[in-house]
């Protein structure tokens, strides 16, 4: 029975940690008024070009930057072409979704059933002792570390510093922005930006640490997921804790299921993340959001209308 | 929109994701000139490849519809692949279970009804999510796409399985009386018109009446529509339960036209496609037409240039997300003047 819930909290932190990426982009893209659903895209780029550099040059650091870069051009080609062409933000992220499905899966075709050595895990000495959560949480990969990080990291750069500041201005009422100075498009330009590179490096998390190989459409929505999920945070940094593993678990449920036998198909099993998802963000949406940044409620509009 | 100026900036954007793409071939060792001319000579005497364009259109362009639709009153209706899907397995199961012995007359009609019908009930939960729980429509609708094909897993695995089908995961077939009849030498039947009426229905609906005028304010200016005495809400409802029933009547006809059982990936990416062609339409039901083609005739000759010159099928998908892409990189231009 130990064993059981060792292995699901395990399983859960690590189905976890590329949502946790996403989210935290998301979360930066959406306190500046942007919503990328392209981070899916930007997730499943990453997994691919992680995946393609860790087998032919076994690096992982360069793993992590040529997905980085891969992730912060689509993130580029989202902001870009809504800002400076006026294409509408949902239509055109799917369309880079769609993108970089074509992409991924034309030049991914030869990786399919390659293995790789990937991120080794790491046991923090000591720490990893502690029964039940010791192995789940300080027995892991590098890049599941840097993720426990990063909700405090986002969380200080968004509400401690002159640069959140700014760019919490961008997402509330950027006229403001406007009259005190900042550049508000370069600042979404940015934000949209690390939102695609974060994602991106948690596809390489995804192919290189947690399934270790490539399948096409691997990312499987988890964009979207890492979207809503920034919602049912409330756009609140440290919420994302229980939030991605909120997720983790319901992924996770899979495994425990077939271990204990449980007589529910895997089919079903396998839509618990998106209803999970979808039930929790119906609770949170009772109370109507009193922290939605203010520019985030102008959006809705997604086609050109009165034309 | 003008719909010359879209078919300027269509062409203009075609031409240049042309070139593009003769980049992406020569880094493939192709040469750009022979697949250009495979991907023209597939639709030249060829009955077959341009029935095929109709048969992709047919579910493209109701999507398209599905999606645009409510975009006019103000929500986004990303869901139009799970609404389409919905009435997809609806149509098969309602075949296979229920109308097997009747005659095509009564029994046709049945399918493509229940399978509407299944389109709006699949849409009615985002909607209750949006308008009782203010919830994010697209988020929404985005997700319960992924419900839906696991669900369609679930039953093509399970509960739907042929019997007889080899262990397959493929639902039985409909009967063939249940089966739209076809043009000869091709897979297209008269729903292509239907859709396309469809398609200028809807643009003369909003362009051209009373109540399209209504529903534009609605999605124009909700407070205007609500000082107006419009009831917004009834009128968003109705919008977004019409959508999912079309789309849901788009996955009837590709199950009662041309898949006639149900595997695990029958009909994706259609509703995305319908999607995205009245996106680069900008909301307009007349381009939309044209860019339901457009997608579709890419979409066929995807096969045929995996056939002639040994190209992945993914090479047509690239060179349509390329086109996607370039359209909506010159969409304020045209705009601005």
């Amino acid at each position: 029975m130990m064993d059981l819930i060792e292995n699901f909290l395990l399983n859960t932190v690590r189905s976890g940690t590329p949502i946790m990426f996403a989210l935290m982009g998301d979360m930066i893209g959406q306190r500046a008024g942007h919503i990328s659903l392209s981070v899916e895209g930007a997730m499943l780029t990453g997994c691919l070009v992680g995946f393609t550099t860790c087998y032919y040059t076994d690096s992982l650091l360069l793993a992590v930057l040529f997905a980085a870069l891969a992730g912060a051009f689509v993130g580029f080609l989202q902001i870009h072409f809504n800002i400076r062409c006026g294409a509408d933000m949902f239509a055109l992220a799917l369309a880079i979704n769609y993108f970089c499905s074509a992409i991924t899966n034309y030049f991914g075709a030869s990786m399919v059933s390659k293995s790789i050595r990937g991120f080794s895990r790491i046991a923090i000495p000591g720490l990893s002792r502690i029964p039940v959560i010791g192995d789940a949480v300080f027995h892991q990969d590098i890049l599941t570390y840097c993720s426990y990080l990063l909700p405090l990291v986002v969380g200080f750069v968004l509400f401690k510093t002159k640069l959140g500041v700014a760019l919490r201005t961008a997402g509330e009422m950027h006229q403001v922005g406007v009259a005190y100075g900042y550049n508000i498009k370069r600042l979404k330009y940015g934000a949209v930006i690390a939102a695609g590179v974060l994602a991106a490096i948690g596809g390489v998390q995804l192919a290189c640490a947690y399934t270790m190989t490539w399948t096409s459409d691997m990312s499987g929505g988890r964009g979207f997921i890492a979207s809503a999920l920034v919602i049912l945070c409330s756009w609140k940094p440290k919420r994302a804790y229980m939030a991605a593993y909120l997720f983790g678990a319901a992924q996770s449920l899979q495994i425990l299921f077939q271990l204990l036998a449980v007589p529910i198909p895997t089919n079903i099993v396998t839509m618990a993340p998106y209803v999970v998802t979808l039930v929790a963000l119906a609770f949170i949406s009772m109370n109507r959001n009193p922290s939605m940044p203010e520019e985030l409620k102008k959006i809705g509009r997604p086609l050109e209308i009165l034309n | 929109m003008k719909i010359k100026d879209f078919v300027i900036k269509a062409l203009i954007g075609i031409a240049a994701s042309f070139g593009i793409f003769s980049v992406f071939l020569l880094t493939q060792q192709q040469n750009p000139l022979v697949v250009y001319k495979t991907l023209i000579m597939c639709f030249v005497n060829n009955r077959y490849n341009v029935g095929e364009i109709a048969v992709k259109m047919t579910p493209v362009l109701l999507a398209g519809m599905a999606a645009l639709i409510p975009a006019k009153v103000g929500l986004s209706n990303c869901g139009g692949e799970g609404q389409l899907i919905a009435g997809c397995l609806t149509a098969n199961i309602v075949g296979v279970y229920i109308c097997g012995n009747m005659p095509g007359a009564v029994g046709i009609p049945i399918m493509l009804l229940t399978a509407a019908l299944a389109g709006m009930v699949w849409a009615a939960i985002p909607l209750f999510c949006k308008i009782r729980l203010n919830m994010n429509e697209t988020l929404t609708t985005l997700l319960s796409n992924y419900v839906m094909y696991k669900f369609v897993s679930y039953m093509v695995f399970g509960p739907i399985k042929d019997v007889k089908g080899n262990n397959y995961p493929m639902s039985a077939k409909i009967a063939e009386q249940l089966r739209i009849p076809s043009f000869t030498g091709t897979r297209a039947n008269f729903m292509i018109f239907v859709a396309i009426a469809a398609a200028i229905l809807v643009w003369f609906v909003f362009a051209k009446t009373e109540l399209g005028f209504k529903l534009r304010i609605i999605g124009g200016n909700e407070r205007a529509a609500l000082f107006a005495g419009y009831n917004v809400k009834r009128a968003q409802c109705i919008s977004f339960l019409v959508a999912g029933a079309i789309a849901g009547f788009a996955g009837g006809v590709i199950m009662s036209s041309v898949e006639f059982q149900m595997r695990e990936t029958t009909a994706h990416d259609l509703g995305f496609l319908g999607f995205l062609a009245t996106g680069i339409a900008g909301g307009n039901a007349i381009i939309s037409i044209l860019t339901g083609l457009m997608l579709s005739a890419l979409n066929v000759c995807g096969t045929s240039l995996e056939i002639s010159t040994g190209l992945r099928s993914a090479a047509s998908t690239i060179l349509m997300s390329i086109i996607l892409l370039t359209i909506f990189a010159l969409g304020r231009r045209k705009r601005a003047q």
